[in-house]
């Protein structure tokens, strides 16, 4: 059960790196047509950026309010 | 909790645990008949069941900073203190966010798989009823100047509410018909929909889920204590 | 162990002595009651006219009549409950603080309340029969359901009746912290009541009183452990 899991985790990371290989001659499906023509790749990085987006500020607001907390009990 | 809330590997594990999600369950195949990796690829849900990594962590998250702001509730009627008050808002408000979420994402998804934005279905119902539940809580609060009295009043209601939601939502889907999986002869998740490659998945998705939530809910707790401090310093 | 009994047993008396007392004030005041009942008559005619005219009364589904029915009994629940605490004056209330505990005036205005709404639902229930006929089927799913139902309702306002009143806010607070809570009830209870209309009951008809019955004693548990902590301001 664990080498079932631990070779299901090598198999995503190899999978991720190599994906477009591995699925490029499975007959045609929605995703398929997606990943066959890159739009895939673009709608996954759309999201990341967004998920970046939104851990960018969330950081920035965390030293923001950790900044304004030491003033406020310096005061 | 306060220590806990300030640290930073939990975030950052989180942020990592949504990422991976966001690529593995939108880069996986369903699957074909071929060995690998790859998703079930079921009659109905078909390409749609990458949603179950988006759309059902949110409802977790929602209920476990609910659950938050039940605990907060407990411990302000035990020893009343400002913190715990702030913190059983601020959990209540990002879960009543969280939920808004889940019902987006549920919507999407109900559209493609069963024809329609809003069936009449008992969980749909359910969550419905919970936002209502939860938009009341905030309008007693509103209602109430002082800040004490509020705060009894609040955690008082917010107990009384979260039991009463929890029965209902856990208690009545199971025994009336339902579209979702797991009611009303429904197979569940755990028989066959949520087959093991699915669950490697699933469960860091949700963890993920949790923990922005959490993150998020912290910075607006945080957030609205300064705001309280600074209103009172100048006055 | 005999000192626990004892006290069960005091505490019991002190709620029955409670009860009897706010009993006879309820009574006394007549115009309470009184408006109440006239709230449901008027409703009902309302309904009765909207029907007559609309020449659907002979007719009549039963659904829109649990509809209706369900309406006005909610209501007149709510009025009943809501009045039971916003008369209560300040000094009413500085002498129940010295006289009883908070759990028997908790529990005392629990049980008047669910005595008193079951005792107007039953009523709005026979005018309605009177007026607008009977279209149930099986009568005592229909007074099972409707007794379940309403005592529910009032367990659950009197809480949030004393919440608001808390507050100091009026009625439409309670309505609105109140009926959002009451949907999962309500949605059973709607269910249960539906079943009086067939010859024959569900299957599910057991499960679903049983889910009723515990939306009846979760408020009831609750209200008695977290009333103690709202008392005194």
């Amino acid at each position: 059960m664990k080498n079932m899991k631990i070779r299901n985790i090598f198999f995503t990371v190899l999978s991720l790196i190599f994906g477009q290989l591995l699925w490029a001659q499975e007959e045609p499906v929605t995703a398929e047509l997606l990943n066959q023509s890159n739009k895939m790749i673009a709608v996954i990085a759309v999201l990341l950026i967004i998920l970046l987006g939104i851990t960018a500020f969330l950081i920035f607001m965390e030293m923001k309010i950790s900044r304004l907390e030491d003033k406020m009990n310096k005061k | 909790m306060e220590r806990f809330l300030k640290q930073f590997w939990w975030k950052i594990i989180g942020i990592g645990l949504l990422m991976f999600a966001i690529v593995s369950g939108l880069w996986i195949p369903l699957y074909q008949g071929v060995e690998g990796l790859s998703f079930p690829n079921l009659p109905i849900l078909n390409e749609s069941i990458r949603n179950l990594l988006f759309h059902v962590p949110m409802w977790f998250s929602m209920v476990f900073l609910l659950l938050l702001s039940f605990i907060y509730s407990i411990a302000y009627l035990g020893t009343p203190d400002r913190m715990k008050d702030n913190y059983a808002v601020g959990f209540a408000q990002v879960g009543v966010l969280f939920g808004a979420l889940g019902i987006f994402t549920g919507m999407v998804w109900a559209k493609s798989t069963w024809g329609a934005f809003w069936t009449n279905d008992p969980k749909l119902n359910g969550a419905a009823i919970g936002m209502l539940i939860y938009f009341a809580y905030l309008i007693l609060r509103s209602s109430v100047e002082d800040e004490m009295k509020r705060g009894k009043l609040a955690a008082s209601y917010n107990i009384f509410a979260f039991n009463i939601y929890i029965a209902f939502i856990f208690v009545i889907p199971r025994l009336t018909d339902s579209l979702h999986p797991g009611n009303g002869g429904n197979p569940a998740f755990s028989s066959y929909d949520l087959d093991n490659t699915l669950r490697l998945f699933f469960y860091p998705a949700s963890l993920g889920w949790i923990a922005l939530s959490m993150w998020i809910s912290s910075i607006w707790i945080r957030y609205n204590f300064l705001t309280q401090e600074y209103e009172e310093y100048e006055d | 162990m005999q000192n626990r009994y004892l006290c069960f047993m005091k505490f019991g008396w002190q709620v029955l002595n409670f009860v009897w007392l706010e009993l006879k004030l309820e009574f006394r005041l007549k115009y309470a009651i009184a408006g109440l009942l006239m709230f449901v008559l008027s409703t009902v005619y309302l309904v009765y006219f909207s029907l007559e005219y609309q020449g659907v009364r002979g007719d009549l589904l039963p659904t829109i009549w649990s509809i209706f029915f369900w309406l006005i009994v909610l209501f007149t629940t709510v009025n009943a409950t809501f009045q039971s605490f916003s008369k209560l004056s300040q000094g009413k209330m500085l002498l129940y603080y010295t006289l009883v505990s908070p759990q028997v005036f908790i529990a005392a205005k629990l049980i008047v309340n669910a005595l008193v709404s079951l005792i107007l639902s039953l009523l709005t229930g026979l005018i309605f029969i009177f007026i607008l006929g009977n279209p149930s089927q099986q009568f005592a799913v229909l007074l099972l359901s409707l007794s379940i139902g309403t005592m529910g309702y009032s367990l659950l306002f009197t809480y949030i009746s004393a919440i608001a009143s808390k507050s100091g806010g009026n009625a439409s607070l309670a309505v609105v912290l109140g009926f959002p809570l009451a949907l999962p009830l309500l949605s059973i209870i709607v269910k249960l009541f539906g079943e009086s209309f067939n010859p024959s009951l569900s299957l599910n008809f057991d499960n679903n009183l049983w889910i009723a019955l515990g939306f009846n004693f979760i408020p009831l548990l609750l209200a008695l452990i977290l009333f103690p902590y709202i008392w005194r301001d």
